[in-house]
């Protein structure tokens, strides 16, 4: 016969908790990451497969990579080129159109302020065809497709460089450049290009990230001769041969890995070399970046 | 060389943030402008520096009218609150910036860093990113880096608000020091009154936009003109005076002895024991008070205590007690 002391009712109530606790963390932390990693899982081994049916993906070849190569491979290097070409503008805009927004008092900041976040809400059919309209001359060609992805993606260049505009009081140390005689253009280039160049290269990072993984306003403004791998993942995937798609994507995948892990590693790099303000900057960034490729997830 | 302000105003609309003000900030000597926040303290600073236009009136460096000048052209060096170092330059690039934008050779520039740091007792810290600096070493930076330009007057404001009150007291002194060593009019924004005493030969108090009084610290505090002259720079009595009034301070009172004369009999309300004096808050004759006691054994609310005032104060020393018309 078992006795039932209260205190070991106690104690299993507690343990019960405990395990209770543990599954629930396990499935918010790992539940979310599995959703991602299930498709990427099965994607690859079918990417590596002989025969994909109804059966699963079976066999090992490299033959569907061959294939995706084949038919992605200008469209690849195209992405990549119009990707940090976009990037690059992008960051040469954002940087003066930050330091002009954060001025205190501009009449014209205020007002320009809120319509920077204007292409990241407008729809893509409505800026493409917005575009072809504006431009028609410029249709089936990479400029208008650069001037899109420029257009659709300069707030995120420009949001990392703002908050750290704001968080490091670039007004004071103008000021400070100020009573100690810099002229403008002094001021400007060594005081606060230096302080921004890290927030405008995460953010230039994240334009390249967002371009290339692009495929909403590519589908209205490729052509044939400038298509990009947006367009290329989409045709893989209809033409219904689901393992060179499935080869396709994982060649996406590795265009994108190295400039992700590069954005997560300036980001982590600012937080250890900073520490204090400039942690909270490249937090920002970081959380810009990140909000960024989520919404291009 | 000597700065002057001559009938200096200051209005945002029809908002009078400075009233006619007259200073001289002599060479060699640091002037304290002492008031409550919105008396007009940094506003005036940031006219002698040319970062804010005077509404009316002049400014001189030397014999020199600054008043249309901008700062970068207007020579001063200017020591912020927060200290504004640069985050992205170390310590020797931050004290080289006003030689850099003179165009000065590297070599020379880190000749005159090693100098200035050298000065203010920073040597061996020329490659030290700033944002491993304490508050003190911080400000000394900010100084030197002021200093570097040849400032023909250095400008602080509140140079040490930010630090602890431990920190403070210890800054207080070193920078005491190297302001003496420097030999520059400097003009010093505070609200703290031990600050402006322990680094001052003068102090302007400001009120309502007003210079209400001038003087070296020990006349500020002994002679006020004014009641708000008096509370600016602590607590105050008011002696009743035939001609107007007059006032004292907490430490001018004494515990009257039996037969001695009183001036007034205080309520305790409240009192505070400071280790060499208690310090005993009441009311007497329609006035709070406080009173800086030292043989008093009872001061429990509600205790009557008859004070009178110190003799050196009442008889050795009658300016000590000027007489302040109404």
């Amino acid at each position: 016969m078992s006795t039932t002391t209260p205190q070991s009712t106690s104690q299993a109530k507690r343990s019960a908790l405990s395990w209770a606790t543990s599954a629930i963390e396990v499935i918010v932390s790992w539940g979310p990451a599995l959703l991602i990693v299930a498709p990427l899982f099965l994607l690859t081994l079918g990417a590596f497969s002989e025969t994909w049916d109804s059966q699963g993906p079976r066999g090992f070849t490299l033959n569907a990579f061959s294939q995706a190569w084949s038919v992605s491979a200008k469209s690849a290097v195209f992405s990549l080129w119009i990707a940090a070409t976009a990037a690059l503008i992008s960051m040469s805009l954002a940087i003066p159109a930050a330091y002009l927004l954060n001025q205190e008092g501009s009449v014209i900041a205020r007002v320009l302020r809120p319509l920077c976040s204007l292409p990241v809400v407008l729809p893509s059919l409505m800026l493409a065809m917005g575009l072809i309209l504006a431009l028609p001359a410029l249709q089936g060609g990479w400029e208008l497709l650069l001037i899109a992805f420029v257009a659709q993606c300069l707030p995120f260049a420009i949001w990392p460089i703002a908050t750290s505009l704001q968080l490091l009081d670039v007004g004071l140390l103008e000021t400070a450049g100020r009573t100690l005689g810099a002229s403008p253009t002094q001021r400007f280039f060594w005081l606060v290009l230096p302080n921004i160049i890290r927030p405008a290269a995460v953010g230039g990072l994240t334009v390249f990230v967002l371009v290339l993984a692009e495929s909403s306003t590519s589908f209205f403004l490729a052509s044939g001769e400038y298509q990009p791998f947006g367009i290329t993942l989409y045709n893989a995937f209809q033409d219904l041969d689901i393992r060179v798609a499935a080869a396709t994507t994982l060649i996406l995948i590795a265009m994108l890995t190295p400039a992700v892990i590069t954005l997560e590693v300036w980001s982590a790099r600012s937080v250890r070399r900073k520490g204090g303000l400039n942690s909270e900057l490249s937090t920002h960034s970081g959380a810009s970046a990140s909000a960024a490729t989520q919404s291009m997830a | 060389m000597d700065i002057k302000l001559l009938g200096v105003t200051k209005s945002y609309g029809s908002n009078a943030v400075l009233v006619s003000t007259d200073l001289i900030f002599k060479a060699g000597e640091v002037t304290s402008l002492l008031g409550p926040s919105g008396s007009g303290k940094t506003t005036l600073l940031n006219i002698i520096a040319g970062l804010t236009q005077p509404s009316s009136g002049r400014v001189f460096i030397g014999d020199k009218d600054v008043t249309a000048l901008p700062v970068e052209e207007r020579k001063v060096g200017y020591v912020f609150q927060s200290h504004a170092l640069f985050p992205h330059l170390n310590v020797a690039s931050n004290v080289e910036f006003s030689l850099r934008v003179q165009g000065i050779s590297k070599q020379l520039r880190r000749q005159k860093a090693q100098e200035l740091l050298k000065l203010v007792d920073l040597t061996g810290f020329e490659d030290r990113p700033v944002d491993t600096l304490s508050g003190g070493q911080r400000q000394r930076v900010a100084i030197a880096r002021a200093l570097a330009a040849e400032p023909s007057i250095l400008l602080l404001d509140e140079p040490l608000s930010a630090l602890d009150p431990e920190l403070r007291s210890r800054i207080r002194m070193d920078l005491k020091l190297l302001l003496d060593r420097l030999g520059l009019p400097t003009v010093l924004v505070t609200h703290d009154r031990e600050d402006a005493f322990a680094l001052s030969h003068r102090i302007a108090l400001l009120h309502q936009g007003s210079v209400i009084q001038q003087g070296t610290p020990e006349e500020v505090y002994r002679q006020p003109v004014s009641e708000a002259a008096a509370r600016l720079l602590g607590p105050a009595i008011t002696l009743p005076h035939t001609s107007g009034y007059s006032f004292c301070r907490p430490e001018d009172l004494l515990l009257a002895k039996p037969g001695d004369p009183v001036l007034f009999e205080m309520v305790v309300e409240r009192a505070i024991f400071h280790g060499a004096y208690w310090r005993v808050s009441g009311h007497a004759q329609g006035q709070q008070m406080q009173a800086d006691l030292v043989d008093v054994s009872d001061v429990s609310p509600g205790k009557r205590l008859p004070l009178k005032l110190k003799a050196s104060q009442a008889q050795s020393n009658p300016s000590r007690l000027a007489v302040c018309t109404a």
